[in-house]
């Protein structure tokens, strides 16, 4: 094995490692354009919700594009097999984050829901509030899984925070559910029933968010970071 | 020429029996492809059979006895090759210098040649000692390793681990080529007068134990992977090149020992510089209680051969 052989055996994983931290960025831009979305419909402009809809479906394309490149390389050979699967899974989670975005999204794609409801549902800030917990979650998982290079430490604090605004964004939804529940009776059925699996669907971003830094967890456990 | 397929018989149950221990490394985690890990596992077999394996030469005979004869040594590979068979179908793992020692001395016995009990006796020692010794270097090595490594971060630490994988596997087959696959050749060497034949020879034993570990393996492998303890790639690493550094001291003084020990050993010092560890202890009993039960029943064996031949 030459000496330009031995210093370059980083190479394909840093590469992989480079795509990994872009999959993060577009998923961030994801759950981000979803937020939007939410100020959008908050306006009652479901134009600009739908068109935006659009943006958080290219995104969320791209994202996948660039999952599957990953995967592509680790089932190459990249990456010590010990730690393969791991990764893999960890991937899967952050690609579930990417899709659980658009597909909430999607659920109030699927029919304007009336403005009444609307303007009840954004009375308080609760469920923005929700949303920009989800959005910091998989803000601070990018920082857990880039940070993997500075040590333990800083790995379990920032897995601590990712925890802290999961928890976080559950109470926040209990709230949001109960509020809508409690005057269901006055709003179209089908309008509850569409904010109701949105904000379930919307809370699987924290919830992946959380399980991928519960990977990262194992990858410390297996002697990295 | 019985003793020579004899030989070659045996080799190859040996590897398809101990393949885990220096196959597994590589196919587990997935860093070569199957037949790149072959190739690596047959060079190290091969170089340490050529290069060091000479030292294992007078391992048996001139060590325990003076010298030996023909029907001996054909009774010791009889031995050998039933013993290794009927343990590997049952899927134990097998020590070949505990069944070889345990043959030479069961047939050399019937025959009344006299043994050098000095050096038999510094054999079994070094039996008792390598479990503990492989341990020991273990969790020091496993120490110096988790403290540079806390300064790696993924990528290095996973570069390492690509790197280190390709380097133990290596050298644990080197050792092992030059200790077992040296202690095979060492009862045969004395019968080959061609240096050429004898070099032929070598490198077809060597093979031999490669064809074997290409062929089989899988259940031996769980049992001493993942039957028996948890560990993590540092800890396997570092185990198993203590033991192949172990068994390539031992070869310096022409002592054959058993890879399956030291690995053992190797494993529980890991486990100890864990500190937290998950382990079967039944398995444990069983590979415990199998070395001295294989020791006992090769040398019985062997003397019932033995003695039937003489009757005959």
């Amino acid at each position: 094995m030459g000496i330009k052989r031995f210093f370059s055996l980083k190479r394909r994983e840093e590469e992989l490692f480079e795509s990994i931290d872009k999959q993060l960025g577009l998923t961030i831009a994801t759950v981000d354009h979803l937020g939007e979305s939410l100020r959008y419909l908050k306006m009652l402009d479901f134009e600009a919700f739908k068109r935006n809809f659009l943006e958080i479906d290219y995104l969320e394309k791209k994202a996948d594009d660039v999952h599957r490149n990953i995967v592509e390389g680790i089932c190459k050979g990249a990456f010590f097999g010990g730690i393969r699967e791991d990764l893999l899974n960890m991937l899967e989670k952050i690609d579930n984050v990417a899709d659980s975005a658009k597909d909430s999204a999607k659920i109030l794609m699927l029919r304007r829901p009336e403005d009444k409801i609307i303007n009840y549902v954004f009375e308080d800030n609760d469920l923005m509030d929700f949303l920009s917990n989800c959005f910091m979650a998989v803000k601070k998982l990018k920082e857990v899984i880039n940070g993997l290079e500075k040590g333990k430490n800083f790995a379990f604090k920032n897995i601590g925070a990712v925890e802290d605004y999961e928890e976080k964004a559950d109470e926040l939804k209990a709230r949001v559910l109960n509020r809508i529940f409690d005057k269901a009776e006055e709003f179209n059925v089908l309008s509850v029933m569409q904010f109701k699996d949105f904000i379930n669907i919307a809370d699987d971003i924290a919830d992946n968010a959380e399980d991928a830094s519960d990977i990262v967890l194992i990858l410390i456990a297996k002697g990295y970071s | 020429m019985q003793i020579i397929l004899l030989a070659l018989l045996v080799a190859f149950i040996f590897g398809w029996n101990n393949s885990s221990l220096f196959k597994g490394g590589l196919t587990s985690s997935g860093l070569l492809s199957y037949r790149k890990s072959i190739v690596l596992t047959s060079l190290g077999l091969i170089s340490g059979a050529l290069i060091e394996g000479n030292k294992m030469g007078k391992a048996l005979i001139g060590s325990i006895t003076e010298s030996t004869s023909t029907t001996a040594l054909l009774i010791v590979f009889i031995t050998t090759f039933l013993m290794t068979l009927i343990l590997t179908i049952f899927h134990i793992p097998v020590s070949l210098s505990h069944v070889s020692v345990g043959a030479y001395v069961g047939a050399n016995s019937v025959i009344g040649l006299s043994l050098n009990t000095a050096n038999l006796e510094l054999i079994i020692l070094s039996w008792l000692l390598v479990p503990a010794l492989s341990a020991l270097i273990t969790i020091l090595i496993y120490k110096f390793i988790t403290r540079i490594a806390k300064r790696f971060g993924l990528l290095t630490l996973d570069a390492f681990n690509r790197v280190a994988v390709i380097i133990v596997v290596f050298y644990i087959t080197y050792a092992l080529g030059a200790n077992n696959v040296g202690l095979i050749n060492g009862l045969y060497m004395p019968l080959i007068n061609d240096p050429i034949l004898l070099e032929f020879m070598i490198i077809s034993i060597a093979l031999s134990v490669a064809l074997g570990i290409i062929m089989f393996g899988k259940r031996i492998t769980k049992a001493v992977g993942e039957d028996l303890i948890v560990l993590s790639p540092i800890s396997v690493l570092t185990s198993m090149f203590s033991s192949a550094l172990l068994m390539w001291l031992f070869t310096q003084f022409s002592i054959p020992i058993s890879i399956t020990q030291a690995v053992i050993g190797g494993i529980f010092g890991a486990s100890l510089a864990k500190r937290r560890v998950i382990f079967n202890r039944a398995i444990l009993y069983e590979i415990v209680g199998s070395w001295i039960a294989i020791t006992l029943i090769s040398f019985l064996l062997s003397m019932l051969i033995m003695k039937a031949f003489v009757w005959t």
